[in-house]
């Protein structure tokens, strides 16, 4: 184990939030064994709908008068792949803008950088929103794809930096005066030694991605119904506050507190035993 | 100080043109025509679908539409709505005030609660208090804004009759009323969506101002000033908190993007008529023009934020003028 990750999880708050992300994987990979009902079945449309939560159904039913127990556990499974899938490609394509800037210097590095000072100065909703627009129905792939597409601009920031100074070291021009490729010359030598602040970047970034998707969803431009998102359940439930149906819109927000919480408590552990003065 | 203004300025109409030509391309990546786009369900002849693209210039080459876009936008023309035909610069005109006033009232309750918690921390970091508050703020920061606003609605504006659920003005009243009454209106029904987009902003601020205020008690010029024998309060207040403030002005600045996100989603929590409000609707209607228009501006609206950070910075921070 890294030095860094040993010093994060001597932390109690860097556990308690790898604590938590473990549980909620088990929930999202497990929900099927987990939940009574099916998420998307009308278990009972006459007399079922709209239910306060009780035994049966501890948080409830909806309009439709399906589990919403069931729906914001297979929510969880919907939510964390939509954004641990995109803070992937996001931080793939973020490395590699970076890195490209950071090695090739010169014009390269000045275009990538004003187009990223571009893409970053559109705010995220709007961004979004803008190629969204593009398609009629946004799968959940598609979706992945769009979030992961615009997400990576801050993290290329960050690893041009890290790249910036990794490649003035002496190490690294040792081992070009031996002779290495420069792809050979990037993976194992200069690679290496920035991962950790992109690792960062990734733990704090799925935090900030599972907010984005569930802010789409509820805008209703997400996940679409009938599948079940946080967002587009909290979207459905605020019609029904009115009428008193509290519940539907309260419990997936619970959900995306506690999962966010989850993923800053690791990314801030990270981060600080990463860079002590930053505490 | 000139020549960085002017630097400063240069920086950002070039940000705003590749967001612009960035905007663009992705216009001309959505597939078929706006034609399609807006009268799919119609059936139309091959010659009103021409005459159509003509009208609006839709059919000459890319580089020369791509000449006049840029030309109109010079000139503030965002071009018209596909859905009826309004110029996009006058719906986004009336949707300006909404969003500004909201952005105002979130960055007043942003600011003042931020930095009041962030400095009650700075204080004494380690206590229970300060650990307190890291988890409010934790919470805070990891809410999502638009079910903060949700919350709000259910436990504050539905027992309080006074308290509106939602819009940006009572539609009955108002405009017959005293200017006073009109002021009372608007903001009563400001209070939660501020509120809501405020709290949310607070918390990182807070964590910010924290951790500046630490910083700057450990320089030596607080050290000079506690051996001088000043009182403590007196080395936080004019000594310690004075510097640690500097970059939360930059912080303004980097927020700003954050923030007119947020606006977006809260202006849909209480239907509030602003910037986000329209460009959702437009998505809904397929606008892809007025989609655009609201993305440009938000995106101008950063740059000059950014802009006026800057300079709130140079003006309060001698140091930063000298260096550049």
């Amino acid at each position: 184990m890294s030095p860094v990750v040993r010093r994060a999880l001597r932390q109690a708050r860097t556990r308690s939030g790898l604590a938590l992300a473990v549980v909620l994987g088990a929930v999202a990979l497990f929900a099927p064994a987990l939940t009574p009902y099916d998420p998307v079945e009308h278990l009972d449309p006459r007399d079922g709908a709209l239910l306060g939560p009780s035994v049966a159904h501890p948080f409830g039913t909806d309009d439709f008068s399906r589990d919403m127990f069931s729906r914001i556990v297979f929510g969880a499974r919907v939510s964390l792949t939509i954004a641990v899938v995109s803070v992937l490609i996001a931080i793939s394509a973020g490395t590699a803008v970076g890195s490209i800037a950071g090695l090739a210097g010169g014009a390269v590095d000045a275009v990538l950088m004003r187009v990223v000072d571009a893409l970053l100065a559109v705010p995220r909703i709007f961004l979004v929103l803008l190629v969204v627009a593009l398609w009629d129905r946004v799968e959940v792939v598609t979706l992945i794809l769009i979030l992961g597409l615009t997400s990576w601009f801050a993290t290329s920031r960050v690893v041009r930096a890290e790249v910036l100074s990794v490649r003035e070291r002496e190490y690294i021009g040792a081992a070009r005066a031996l002779g290495l490729g420069r792809m050979r010359l990037f993976f194992r030598h200069v690679l290496p030694n920035i991962a950790a602040p992109i690792v960062v970047s990734a733990t704090l970034g799925v935090g900030h991605m599972i907010l984005v998707e569930a802010g789409l969803s509820y805008l209703g431009v997400g996940v679409r119904p009938p599948t079940p998102s946080w967002g587009n359940i909290i979207r459905q439930g605020q019609e029904w506050i009115l009428p008193g149906a509290w519940w539907i819109s309260l419990f997936p927000g619970i959900a995306i507190v506690i999962t966010v919480v989850a993923f800053s408590l690791i990314g801030d552990g990270l981060r600080d035993a990463l860079d002590p003065r930053a505490r | 100080m000139a020549r960085t203004i002017a630097l400063r300025l240069l920086q950002g109409v070039v940000v705003v043109y590749v967001v612009v030509t960035l905007t663009y391309v992705t216009l001309q990546l959505a597939p078929g025509d706006p034609f399609r786009r807006t009268m799919d369900q119609q059936r139309v002849s091959l010659e009103d679908r021409a005459r159509w693209l003509a009208e609006r210039g839709l059919d000459d080459p890319i580089p020369v539409q791509y000449g006049r876009y840029l030309l109109g936008l010079a000139r503030g023309d965002l071009g018209r709505s596909f859905v009826d035909s309004r110029p996009v610069r006058d719906i986004l005109l009336e949707a300006i005030p909404n969003t500004l006033l909201l952005a105002v009232a979130a960055l007043i309750v942003d600011f003042t609660v931020g930095i009041g918690i962030g400095v009650v921390q700075g204080t004494r970091p380690g206590s229970r208090r300060d650990d307190a508050l890291s988890i409010v703020t934790l919470t805070l920061y990891s809410m999502p804004v638009f079910w903060l606003g949700i919350i709000l609605v259910m436990f504050v504006a539905l027992p309080i009759d006074w308290i509106p659920t939602g819009g940006a003005r009572d539609p009955i009243l108002f405009g017959r009323q005293s200017l006073l009454d009109v002021v009372i209106d608007r903001l009563r029904h400001l209070l939660l969506p501020g509120l809501t987009l405020g709290l949310v902003g607070a918390a990182s601020t807070a964590r910010y101002q924290r951790a500046a205020l630490l910083d700057a008690l450990h320089q030596d010029y607080v050290r000079a000033a506690r051996a001088r024998g000043l009182r403590e309060r007196a080395v936080v207040l004019r000594h310690a908190l004075r510097t640690s403030l500097l970059p939360v002005i930059a912080l303004f600045g980097m927020s700003l993007p954050l923030l007119l996100s947020g606006a977006v989603l809260v202006e849909q929590v209480f239907g509030w008529h602003g910037m986000g409000w329209v460009a959702v609707d437009a998505i809904a209607k397929r606008d892809y023009q007025v989609v655009t228009g609201a993305a440009i501006l938000a995106a101008v609206m950063v740059v000059v934020g950014n802009l006026v950070a800057d300079l709130l910075t140079q003006i309060a921070d001698p140091r930063t003028r000298e260096a550049s």
